[in-house]
């Protein structure tokens, strides 16, 4: 009998390895993002404050 | 110039509060960078978990009922989500709100997968039906005589039988016993590899169904017309060709079943053997052969039914092969019939008295399966008139010097003038698309090889449904030519029973 764990395994892995690329890039241009953004505000803040 | 004594103080004061300010905007996007990451962290390790370590091992488990695990299209795919989700809402309590696009994201590919695997199962049945159609392939039971969209197959590893193994939400392309012996899902995949059986009465079927066309062929008629003796006729006509051209043609008999009826029809064909009635009790079974000429393949399917099924409406209703066929044999013995034994003289009566059988109208037998095909043919849909009858007069042998010899005359005015069955004639005409008949001599001559009567009866047989094996008997597998200056030709005073 296969090992429960080993059930699918292919076709489970294939998706955890799609859904790790559908997660993780989004959230590294999601940061990217921010920190860019983050840098922009800062950066405006500051200059309009300390002309 | 004004120089201004609150300037530096205010100049001081907007730097601070530049400097709170864009603190403030940092340490924000510092917040919400961690609490992303951390999130993405706990919802990619929860997919790790589930997904590629497969801790969720109860996931699709077979019930009781079941003969085989799911696929991972048929539910898994959700409960692996939704184990996901569970996971990731335990840990992040009220912030799994934010991972909500990520698990959006989560279904779609789900939703992407169970589309994709449909797709699949509905193309390869689809594809599947196609080729059965265009091969003109039904498949019938040669037990229970009930028409099968597919047979069930046995786990080559346990022994258990799957109903129905076609692509579903138990695999695609194949599907897993619940001892993970995996089974191919299709004929175009394999199956028939696999132990048969029928899906109606879990019979055995040994000729492999699906993989080539089957021809019903129903032979029915009195009790004792020879019906028996004309199944292994028709079969050592269809050897005999294979014997002389092994190249070209070649005859298989299919299951224990048929192997035991019909292995020993040579023996059973000898002038003088007596073949034994078929008990009435019998129930009718297909003996099933498999003809191949070249790639052309055919499975026939012949009934020899004991006359007494033929006696009553109610026994012969429960044939229902009859409704399968578009080709039947009537077989009648014309020694029965009082018009051609009266025609003899005392000493013809005295020889042949042994051989006479004891069913005295052929009609009978006829109408009884007349109105059994239509019926079943009214239920099934199918186009009355499409059939074909060959009225086979058996017992040629016998007559062959008699009185009533039918040599040189056309078998048609032979049963007209001589039987007197032009009620029969006119009758089947009307039922039949198309109506034959047949003197045949259901014996072998002193070589083994079946009379020439048989083989031109076997040619008209696959003539309409299997023509090319039906040419492969006529050019160069015919006795007539090949082997007819062996036989003695035989003579009324040798013959035995045929």
């Amino acid at each position: 009998m296969i090992d429960p764990r080993h059930r699918y395994r292919t076709v489970r892995r294939s998706t955890a390895f799609l859904l790790y690329l559908i997660v993780a890039v989004p959230t590294l241009m999601a940061l990217f993002l921010l920190t860019d953004r983050t840098i922009l505000l800062v950066r405006s803040v500051w200059e309009t404050l300390v002309p | 110039m004004t120089d201004d004594p609150w300037e530096p103080f205010l100049s001081t004061v907007r730097t601070v509060f530049a400097f709170l300010v864009c603190a403030v905007i940092v340490l924000a996007a510092l917040a919400l960078v961690v609490g992303l990451l951390l999130l993405v962290r706990i919802h990619l390790r929860r997919i790790h978990e589930v997904l590629y370590l497969g801790d969720h091992a109860g996931v699709g488990s077979p019930g009781p009922e079941d003969f085989a695990w799911l696929g991972y299209h048929g539910g898994p795919v959700w409960w692996d989500l939704a184990e996901v989700y569970r996971r990731v809402r335990l840990d992040t309590g009220l912030f799994v709100v934010f991972l909500y696009p990520f698990l959006a994201v989560q279904a779609v590919v789900a939703a992407a997968h169970l589309a994709l695997a449909w797709a699949g199962v509905v193309v390869s049945r689809l594809v599947d039906a196609a080729l059965l159609a265009a091969r003109r392939i039904r498949m019938v039971c040669p037990n229970c005589f009930e028409a099968m969209s597919y047979p069930s197959y046995v786990c080559d590893g346990c022994g258990r039988t799957h109903r129905d193994v076609r692509p579903g939400m138990w695999g695609v392309f194949r599907r897993h016993c619940v001892c993970d012996r995996a089974l191919p899902t299709l004929l175009l995949l394999g199956s028939a590899d696999l132990d048969t059986r029928c899906p109606h009465c879990d019979h055995a079927l040994e000729h492999r169904p699906g993989e080539a066309r089957e021809f019903v062929l129903p032979l029915f008629g009195a009790a004792g017309a020879g019906k028996t003796r004309l199944a292994h006729g028709l079969y050592l006509s269809l050897e005999h060709g294979a014997e002389l051209h092994p190249e070209t043609l070649s005859v298989e008999l299919m299951g224990e079943e048929t192997e035991r009826r019909l292995r020993e029809s040579r023996t059973v064909l000898s002038p003088r053997h007596r073949v034994a009635p078929t008990p009435p009790g019998r129930r009718a079974h297909g003996a099933t052969l498999r003809v191949a000429a070249g790639r052309r393949t055919l499975l026939v399917q012949m009934y020899d039914t004991a006359g007494e099924w033929f006696n009553t409406h109610e026994r012969t209703e429960e044939l229902s092969y009859l409704g399968r066929a578009t080709t039947f044999l009537l077989v009648l013995d014309p020694l029965a019939v009082p018009a051609v034994w009266e025609a003899l003289d005392a000493e013809e009566q005295r020889r042949l008295a042994g051989d006479r059988s004891g069913a005295r109208d052929p009609e009978r037998a006829y109408l009884q399966v007349r109105d059994q095909v239509q019926r079943q043919y009214r239920t099934l849909g199918a186009a009355p008139g499409k059939g074909r009858l060959a009225v086979v007069v058996t017992r040629g042998d016998l007559l062959a010097g008699t009185s009533v010899d039918p040599r040189g005359t056309p078998p048609e005015r032979w049963l007209d003038e001589v039987v007197g069955a032009a009620n029969l004639l006119r009758a089947a005409r009307v039922d039949f698309g198309s109506v034959e008949v047949f003197v045949t001599s259901a014996v072998t001559g002193p070589s083994g090889a079946p009379d020439p009567s048989l083989t031109t009866l076997s040619r008209w047989v696959l003539a309409r449904d299997a023509g090319a094996l039906g040419a492969t008997l006529r050019e160069p597998c015919d006795p007539l030519s090949d082997a007819g200056e062996e036989r003695v030709p035989v003579s009324a005073g040798t013959g035995g029973p045929s």
